[in-house]
């Protein structure tokens, strides 16, 4: 959060005799600020500013914090308006949490570059944004950071003729398949995980993503899911130490396969001492 | 029962002047500021027309289309276009009224 600046004396005197206001929309909330202090600079920019422009804004400053829809990340309009274009997609129904997130993400992504239509390369930065999951791991590994993605995005799109942009409902529909060289684990259940993006993505060869990740040095599709596989695992471990730790000193002595039942036990009282 | 737009408090005039504004097509912020001028002699200030901006898009009766450069068009949705003529409806009675009693006294 950054804290809003006072207001110098020749910010108010100096500068074209325009009072400088942009300063009071960091009075905003943030949520409030998320979704509409772009396009409330852009209007700033245009408008005739007076003592009363500011006396207006400090109120309406105010008024965004008592009003409750702001005042939440998760109530606020910046929030609302991805979600509800996701919703409106019956594709995502079978999208785990997580991947609807990468969605979500991607939608902001294109939002905040202007572009109109949704991409892979949006999808990637969604990926990579997202930070928790697998695929989003394994591609930290392999040094795909966010400033590298959106810089390379923004140069693909300078380029303008070589972009291939493919819109939202077609290219979410790879994603829902299996791809011909995948082990069926990842695709055993209905659910669409990350993991199942990525791989989408790399089946597409001639996406702008695959494009962005080739020019970053990022090993074929092979090699990624053996990270993948490998980066599974290690959380599947990880996730089953912390089972471990929650068995008392007798009780870890036990089997795995028979520790099971006595979880509850073991983990709340002492029964196995 | 809908809500109607008197509920919106002190932001109910600039809610009336932007549903105004959108019944006309989609505008972005400074357009409608410059639109409402243009019917109404009404100088919205920025604070005022996004607090009602965003109580006019939290009911649903206006929705924002995809940026442009950095701005957002609006435009008004159908629950928007009836509120809009039930707060006219009502009004063209006062003036009616208010009219034809100033024409007999």
């Amino acid at each position: 959060m950054i804290l809003p600046d006072a207001p110098s004396v020749e910010d108010v005197f100096h500068g074209e005799k325009r009072l400088r206001v942009n300063w009071i929309l960091r009075l905003y909330p943030s949520a409030w600020r998320q979704r509409y202090q772009e396009e409330m600079q852009a209007l700033l920019e245009l408008h005739t500013i007076t003592a009363v422009t500011a006396l207006d804004l400090l109120f309406g400053a105010l008024d965004a914090w008592l009003d409750p829809a702001h005042r939440t990340k998760e109530g606020s309009m910046s929030q609302k308006f991805p979600d509800t274009l996701i919703n409106s997609f019956s594709h995502f129904d079978k999208f785990s949490t997580r991947a609807k997130k990468v969605v979500s993400l991607a939608l902001e992504e294109a939002q905040h570059l202007q572009h109109t239509t949704v991409g892979t390369e949006h999808l990637l930065l969604g990926l990579v944004r997202e930070g928790e999951s697998v695929a989003a791991r394994v591609l930290e590994e392999l040094g795909v950071t966010i400033e590298k993605v959106r810089k390379a995005v923004e140069e693909a799109k300078e380029r303008g003729e070589g972009v291939v942009q493919i819109q939202i409902e077609t290219g979410m529909a790879p994603f829902a398949n299996k791809p011909e060289n995948a082990d069926d684990w990842y695709f055993s259940n209905d659910t669409a995980a990350t993991e199942n993006l990525l791989l989408g993505l790399l089946r597409a060869p001639e996406s702008t993503a695959v494009q962005i990740l080739q020019g970053m040095g990022v090993p074929p599709l092979k090699d990624i899911w053996r990270l993948m596989y490998l980066e599974n695992m290690t959380t599947w471990q990880t996730s089953n130490q912390g089972y471990a730790q929650r068995f008392t000193k007798p009780a870890a002595k036990i089997e795995p396969r028979y520790r099971v039942g006595l979880k509850r036990s073991t983990a709340t009282g002492s029964a196995l001492h | 029962m809908p809500k109607s737009m008197s509920d919106l408090g002190r932001f109910s005039d600039p809610a009336l002047l932007i549903l105004s504004s959108l019944a006309g097509g989609p505008k972005h912020g400074y357009a409608m500021m410059e639109d409402i001028w243009q019917f109404s002699w009404t100088r919205l200030e920025p604070g005022t027309l996004y607090g009602a901006l965003a109580r006019l898009e939290q009911r649903g009766w206006i929705e924002p289309l995809a940026p442009l450069e950095r701005r957002h068009p609006y435009r008004i949705t159908a629950a928007g276009v009836s509120a809009l003529q039930e707060q006219l409806a009502t009004m063209s009675r006062i003036v009616a009224t208010g009219q034809g009693r100033l024409q007999t006294t």
